[in-house]
């Protein structure tokens, strides 16, 4: 794993939907540096076999019956969400002109 | 103040059928012991415990869970009751649902005492993570009860609580078991159901039973297993997991790996390991020494696997449908302050870490190597069980050690699921069991893992070795 510098930092922060400060960025690219040297060690596993697994669950798929079970309220939904508008969850403006 | 929280569950329940104790004498004896013994194990308490316990009053103690305290791992959501995942991200978050083992938890009329404090999100291995501060060791108040369902295993071990639900990863439930001296289950993947559960790595989260003895955490995992259509992964499960216990041993098949006894573990947890295999060879066990393959590698696989799903688990914390917002004009400042202000540094580094290696070419170099290496690991350990019964060796690598120990190493957390983790990248069952003190008087837990669905081979084991010790693991009874 090549160093991480600033702007590599910075580009996982976006991914990660994070805005770090200054001094952070600095602290964050040792500390990544560690975890991503130690993550580097699985490239040095060799394994014959192509299999991959994903879930430990060997379970088939299944299907379930198309029937209207329990639901939440309006109230219920809106209950957690900071800010409301009437009987809606506000959100910051996505589009600007 | 009554002690009737140190008795067991059998115990705890012939008092309330012949009525000579109500649930509230247990209830407010739980109170009175959180408030006494100061270990910050709780994040909320129920304050409508005492009134749930006293509408149980009158009514008939029907099954054995009947008006017994429980706690509940914060990551656990419970109606109407505060669930935070120990984060400044969800401080005011109330569900407005029950996870399912909730469901079950009520049906059966038990009292939720609180909700446990915990590493932040369950991400970590001392409860230091915690937005909440730490949780203390009742063993040794300067001491880490370990992570991440750091507060369930100190209430149980204090006996503030006779049960507890924790929540295992990497090695969440066994680990802070381990540390505190008491009894937890990391069941097989798919045994509990996970609606409800905050996710935190969907194919490796499981909830597990957190108790003083065996017998009972086989009870609590009888109640929690089974299938349930809130979460496909689980499967019917309609054993009877004591169904063993008491049972000759005699004949069972158990590997030990030579991984789990290397010079990396504490020489004291390595001598209490061998004094039980020699005490397992008498009674006619056959103990094997093997290799598995790529152990040494669980580390950075758990990392690639779980920082993967907890960066797009974590996701779904925007601040618009529920948690912490940071409102701006802007929606992408929105987003990023929200979760910058809302996670605290470990969870931060960890979703950044899991962001990294899905990100392009890396999804290929490291996600892609990951799911081979989780397929051999697999069977690998497959390949064990077609001879052996049960693998044994050590919990944890040390004894609960000091708080702030490696507050500047970012693997220590990692390191100390050491032995934990290989198991949780199966989604094999294994069990915390407490088998002595080192000369600090600090407990030393044996790990026993089973075959796929074969809790009660584990319960066997486990439940022969603690008569056979008959430790008295209250505090304060150690020394």
């Amino acid at each position: 794993m090549e160093s991480l510098d600033k702007e590599k930092v910075l580009h996982v922060a976006e991914l990660a939907k994070l805005k770090l400060e200054d001094q952070e960025i600095d602290k964050y690219a040792h500390e990544l540096k560690d975890l991503m040297k130690e993550i580097d060690r699985i490239q040095e596993v060799k394994i014959e076999d192509e299999e991959i697994l994903i879930s430990p669950s060997e379970n088939t798929n299944v299907y379930n019956e198309d029937i209207v079970g329990n639901m939440l309220t309006r109230e219920e939904i809106l209950k957690n969400a900071n800010k409301k508008y009437g009987s809606y969850i506000a959100v910051t403006r996505a589009l600007h002109d | 103040m009554t002690n009737y929280l140190d008795l067991e569950l059998k115990e705890i329940h012939e008092l309330l059928v012949s009525k000579k104790i109500r649930p509230t004498d247990l209830v407010k004896e739980a109170f009175l012991k959180i408030e006494k013994n100061k270990l910050n194990d709780f994040i909320s308490l129920n304050e409508n415990a005492l009134k749930e316990a006293e509408a149980l009053g009158e009514v008939e103690a029907d099954n054995i869970f009947f008006g017994i305290p429980i706690a509940i791992k914060d990551n656990i959501v419970t109606k109407d009751l505060r669930t935070t995942c120990a984060s400044k991200m969800l401080e005011n978050f109330n569900s407005v649902y029950d996870a399912t083992v909730i469901e079950k938890v009520k049906e059966k009329h038990m009292i939720i005492i609180g909700k446990t404090n915990m590493d932040e999100f369950a991400m970590g291995s001392t409860g230091e993570t915690s937005f909440f501060g730490n949780t203390l060791n009742p063993r040794n108040k300067s001491r880490v009860p370990g992570g991440s369902s750091s507060g369930s295993a100190a209430a149980v071990a204090s006996r503030e609580v006779v049960l507890a639900l924790g929540s295992d990863t990497g090695g969440s439930v066994r680990q802070p078991s381990g540390f505190c001296g008491i009894v937890g289950l990391k069941p097989t993947y798919g045994s509990v159901s996970r609606h409800g559960l905050v996710a935190f790595a969907s194919s490796l989260d499981q909830i597990g039973p957190m108790t003083k003895n065996v017998y009972e955490n086989a009870l609590l995992f009888n109640l929690i297993a089974g299938k349930d259509e809130k979460d496909l992964n689980t499967v019917e499960n309609n054993k009877d997991f004591t169904s063993l216990i008491g049972k000759d041993i005699k004949g069972l098949k158990i590997a030990v790996p030579n991984y789990y006894m290397s010079d990396v573990i504490n020489a004291e947890i390595r001598n209490k390991i061998n004094e039980i295999l020699e005490i397992l060879k008498n009674k006619g066990c056959q103990v094997d020494f093997i290799d598995i393959p790529n152990l040494e590698y669980a580390i950075p696989l758990y990392q690639v696997i779980a920082l993967g799903e907890a960066s797009t688990n974590l996701a779904r914390f925007d601040g618009i449908k529920y948690g912490f917002l940071s409102d701006q004009e802007k929606l992408e400042d929105m987003y990023n302050l929200t979760r910058s202000i809302g996670f605290g540094a470990e969870v931060k580094r960890r979703i950044m870490v899991g962001s990294l290696v899905l990100s392009g070419e890396n999804a290929d170099k490291y996600y892609y190597k990951a799911l081979k290496l989780r397929h051999n690991m697999v069977s690998n350990f497959k390949k064990v069980f077609e001879k052996y019964d049960l693998i044994l060796g050590p919990t944890n690598t040390d004894v609960a050690y000091p708080f702030n120990r490696h507050l500047d190493n970012v693997l220590q957390s990692f390191y100390d699921d050491l032995l934990t983790i290989p198991v949780s990248m199966a989604g094999l069952p294994a069990l915390a069991l407490p088998i002595g003190f080192n000369h600090e008087s600090l407990p030393i837990g044996l790990q026993i893992i089973g075959n796929y669905f074969k809790e009660e081979v584990i319960y066997e084991l486990a439940s022969f070795i603690e008569k056979e010790l008959n430790l008295d693991l209250r505090i304060g009874s150690d020394k």
